[in-house]
């Protein structure tokens, strides 16, 4: 495999990577299958916003962007199982299972440690003391450039923390268990060790909740975006939206088996912060995971880590620990 | 068929330990545990069914042992589209006897016990959350009943004031400071709630059911297309 130059590196030459989306495959059918999977993100992704700009105050509170969250997961599932991307992604119950798995994880026993020791407590901490007319210039502002710089703010440390995870053993040694999944599905974005599920948990939510409508707002713009990362659905997506927002293509370059493709593509949301800091690669791959694409069991993803870590610590103290004399 | 265990953990699915299982985990074991059996097509010999089924335990992760009549798998980490991905181990014999030969199967899934076991886990959680709750909870209502008088008053916050723009774009009026403030007091006098480990425990409950049919169905489909596969 010889790879593509991507800026000065070599994107695909110890794993397949399509580079560039004119090699991207489009989506193939009639008119009106075209016309769906073109316009499909686009549309929700307004449709969300109009509903959170426009609903009345009643309606704007978590449990009601919970339930549309849940909603339009099921549709995307349903998306999944009749036009998948990829056969070899395609949903099997047992896959299913384990991805529900990290998704009761983080809305049960995570959440009750967060309350304890997360970023709930830090938020609560600073918020009671907080003087509110401190804030008056970013409440005043438009909602939509309020939520949109939310979601922003959030995606940047969030980038940077990504990027960090890639870069430092210590912070790779949780992430690499996501690294783990060998196909991409509705819910892969769970799937994680819990003190990775922990950390990327650490957010600035709890600073904004006072803003009901710019924070669902900001919800929104995450469920619209995001939501697409990990799943296993083609679409003609518009370029405008490729330039700016990430995409499942992006993120199956960040998940494939060539390790430079796995060191691009760190956003969440805003894939033009890679553009700037020049770590984005156009591109998708099907081969994905570490390891040649080993499936990890739910009890080694649990334990990796820490086996990981003793292992180096005990390969590096064993290889610097001073010989006796003899 | 990559990275096969140690042949003698597949010898051991043949011929198990000599001691017997005791009666109790025998009368539980369908919960992790698939058996069952299917005719053979008329004239088909043993190792002929055993020569055809053979094929779908090429896969990576995954050790056969054959003989003429019995095949033993043993799986380690198989990838998510092996179709018996959710079995890690099990015998696949004929039976001759009788003049109408039949396959045998007997499959077992450490996945399908988590599974089962994981509404217990989830129920749980929701009463670790329960108790982290009201242990909060009462803490933060008796330091509030202990704490002094702040000297200097907390700032309270304004009213939000929506933007011209949004005005323009018929955006509703932001709810008052007040309204704001009477809505968190509610919510914090709200009682603590599980109902997301609920959830999950009835998710899991159903997954267990969906999963424990549905992979026998599909193990005995995958079983029967290949016995009768023409080209096989």
């Amino acid at each position: 495999m010889s790879g593509v130059l991507v800026g000065k590196r070599i994107i695909g030459a110890e794993a397949p990577v399509t580079v560039g989306w004119e090699n991207v495959p489009r989506v193939e059918g009639g008119p009106v299958k075209q016309f769906v999977f073109t316009w499909f993100q686009p549309f929700m992704l307004f449709s969300l916003i109009a509903f959170w700009y426009y609903a009345p105050n009643d309606w704007v509170k978590p449990s009601v962007g919970i339930w549309i969250g849940i909603a339009f997961r099921a549709l995307l599932f349903g998306l999944e199982w009749f036009f998948p991307r990829h056969q070899s992604w395609h949903i099997t119950w047992k896959e299913l299972a384990t991805d529900l798995f990290y998704v009761g994880l983080g809305y049960t026993i995570l959440e009750t440690v967060d309350s304890f020791v997360g970023s709930d407590v830090m938020v609560e901490a600073i918020r009671s003391s907080f003087d509110w007319d401190k804030l008056a210039w970013f409440t005043g502002l438009p909602l939509l450039l309020q939520a949109f710089l939310i979601t922003f703010i959030f995606d940047f440390g969030q980038y940077w923390m990504h990027r960090g995870m890639h870069n430092w053993y210590p912070l790779w040694l949780p992430h690499s268990v996501h690294h783990y999944i060998t196909q991409f599905n509705i819910n892969k974005g769970a799937v994680g060790n819990p003190v990775e599920l922990f950390l990327i948990g650490l957010g600035i939510g709890g600073f904004f909740d006072f803003l009901p409508r710019a924070f669902l707002l900001a919800g929104a713009l995450r469920l619209g975006i995001g939501v697409y990362m990990h799943l296993n659905v083609r679409f003609n997506t518009p370029g405008w939206w490729r330039f700016l927002f990430n995409t499942t293509e992006h993120h199956s370059v960040h998940h494939s088996q060539d390790f430079e493709a796995t060191r691009s593509n760190f956003s969440g949301l805003y894939i033009f912060i890679d553009r700037i800091f020049g770590t984005c690669v156009d591109g998708e791959a099907e081969v994905l995971g570490q390891d040649g694409g080993r499936r990890m069991s739910i009890r080694e993803q649990m334990l990796h880590p820490f086996t990981e870590g003793w292992k180096t610590a005990r390969a590096r103290l064993g290889r610097n620990a001073p010989v006796a004399a003899e | 068929m990559s990275s096969a265990p140690p042949q003698a953990a597949v010898s051991d699915v043949v011929a198990p330990a000599a001691s017997p299982t005791p009666s109790f985990i025998r009368s539980v074991d369908w919960i992790w545990r698939v058996r069952g059996q299917l005719a053979l097509p008329a004239g088909q010999s043993p190792d002929t069914a055993i020569e055809r089924l053979a094929p779908l335990f090429d896969e990576p992760g995954t050790s056969i042992q054959t003989s003429a009549s019995t095949l033993a798998f043993i799986k380690k980490d198989p990838p998510a589209q092996d179709k018996l991905a959710v079995f890690d181990a099990g015998v696949l014999s004929v039976d001759d006897g009788g003049g109408s030969p039949v396959l045998r199967y007997d499959m077992s899934s450490r996945f399908l016990l988590a599974c089962f076991l994981a509404p217990f886990m989830f129920f749980a959680f929701g009463q670790i959350g329960l108790a982290a709750a009201n242990y909060q909870k009462a803490k933060a209502e008796a330091e509030e009943k202990t704490a002094k008088k702040p000297e200097k008053k907390k700032p309270e916050m304004k009213d939000p004031v929506l933007h011209p723009v949004d005005a323009f774009l018929g955006a509703p009026a932001p709810k008052t400071a007040k309204e704001m403030k009477a809505e968190r007091e509610k919510k914090k006098k709200e009682p603590p709630s599980a109902k997301p480990a609920y959830v999950f425990t009835g998710i899991f409950a159903f997954l267990y059911v969906l999963g424990r049919i549905l992979e026998e169905m599909l193990a005995r489909r995958q079983f029967s297309r290949r016995l009768t596969a023409s080209d096989a």
